[in-house]
């Protein structure tokens, strides 16, 4: 799709779209085409990105280095580890200051919740095993245990979603797969005491 | 490393269309604004993945109408009358009848749904890095409130374009040779 490069043409008729359509608070019609549009423009539209810092050459003794370029003046001491690192190093996180290699140890472990950008949703998965096979009952022997598991294992893992934090899922999963382990035990305790006839 | 307290989002409105069974979604995306960013969610069953986009990025926002509202019309509307058409030709029988129910009343429901719920659009977003496709931005109702809750808060971070910049900018000279 062309229009996707270059967002200020219309997405019909392949219009350059002036100025003449941005920023309208309602839909107006494209000048050629006639279909609405609205195009809300915004000024970082007009920045030119900033070079980005180098680091500041030391000085002199009585200033501290950064821990990774001894050379560089350090800026700030990492929120983490409280090394002190330069400008260069300085990556700054949802308002904390960390150096690379906590970074990257909060990205490996997964403990930064602004760098993900993936999360398995072990709480939809719990619920699909406790609903999908209901189906065909006889699969409820093996999914229902492994949906009652996977909630208590991950019970916790949604306080690390973005959003969709709600333990309601798991709820719902750990109440079906109950009902179905429970419906299991009463057929089998049944048909083991002769209640329900015996086994030939 | 603990985290600090968690960002909290609210939901945009506007969804892409999607299968859903039970509580359990398949395919889905959606936009959430936090505090300094907004957050594409896209979600399969199992998973979900992220993109954030700060305030102080977002270059633009384009949405457009689209004909899917209208094409949705026609081929659900067309099923619709075929089979009122059938109902009202044949002599019915309860085997017919049957299959133009089955065939009939979930288009009947689809044509409703789709005419409730307004204009189709497509919308993108622009940052310094890239044009990224919205797929919550498919009707253009919940669409518009989406567009200015984030207007709202991009323009606290980064002001409103003055017009005279505007001006400056398309002005051929500012144009890049193609």
């Amino acid at each position: 799709m062309a229009a996707v490069a270059t967002a200020r043409r219309c997405l019909r008729c392949d219009l350059d779209l002036g100025p003449e359509v941005w920023n309208t608070p309602a839909p107006i019609p494209c000048p050629r085409c006639q279909t609405p549009l609205i195009a809300r423009v915004f000024p970082a539209s007009q920045r030119t990105l900033a070079p980005g810092s180098a680091g500041e050459a030391l000085i002199g003794d009585d200033l501290a280095s950064c821990f990774f370029h001894p050379a560089k003046k350090a800026t700030v001491a990492c929120a983490d580890c409280g090394r002190f690192v330069c400008a260069l190093c300085d990556l700054e996180i949802d308002g904390r200051n960390l150096c690379p290699s906590c970074l990257e140890a909060g990205r490996k472990k997964d403990t930064i919740t602004a760098l993900k950008t993936r999360v398995t949703r072990w709480d939809q998965i719990a619920l699909m095993l406790a609903v999908i096979p209901l189906i065909s009952i006889y699969f409820t022997v093996f999914t229902a245990p492994a949906a009652l598991f996977i909630s208590l294992w991950k019970w916790k893992s949604t306080s690390q979603y973005p959003v969709h934090r709600g333990k309601a899922r798991f709820v719902i999963a750990i109440l079906l797969s109950l009902v179905q382990i429970g419906l299991w035990v009463a057929l089998v305790s049944g048909f083991l005491s002769g209640r329900f006839g015996r086994f030939r | 490393m603990p985290d600090p307290a968690p960002i909290s989002y609210r939901k945009l409105p506007g969804r892409t269309p999607s299968l859903r069974f039970g509580l359990v979604s398949v395919a889905q995306s959606a936009l959430w604004l936090g505090p300094d960013h907004v957050l594409k969610v896209e979600s399969t069953p199992g998973s979900q993945s992220y993109k954030r986009f700060d305030y102080a990025d977002i270059q633009e926002l384009f949405v457009q109408r689209t004909s899917r509202q209208l094409t949705i019309s026609l081929v659900f509307g067309g099923i619709v009358a075929l089979v009122v058409l059938g109902f009202v030709a044949s002599n019915a029988s309860t085997a017919s009848e049957v299959f133009g129910w089955i065939l009939g009343l979930p288009a009947l429901i689809t044509l409703i749904v789709n005419i409730a719920r307004g204009p189709t659009c497509e919308g993108y977003l622009r940052t310094a890095v890239g044009v990224e496709r919205i797929p919550s931005f498919a009707r253009l109702r919940p669409t518009l409130k989406a567009i200015d809750l984030i207007t709202a808060e991009v323009e606290k971070v980064q002001g409103r374009l003055p017009s005279t910049d505007v001006a400056a900018e398309h002005s051929p000279a500012a144009v890049p040779a193609a």
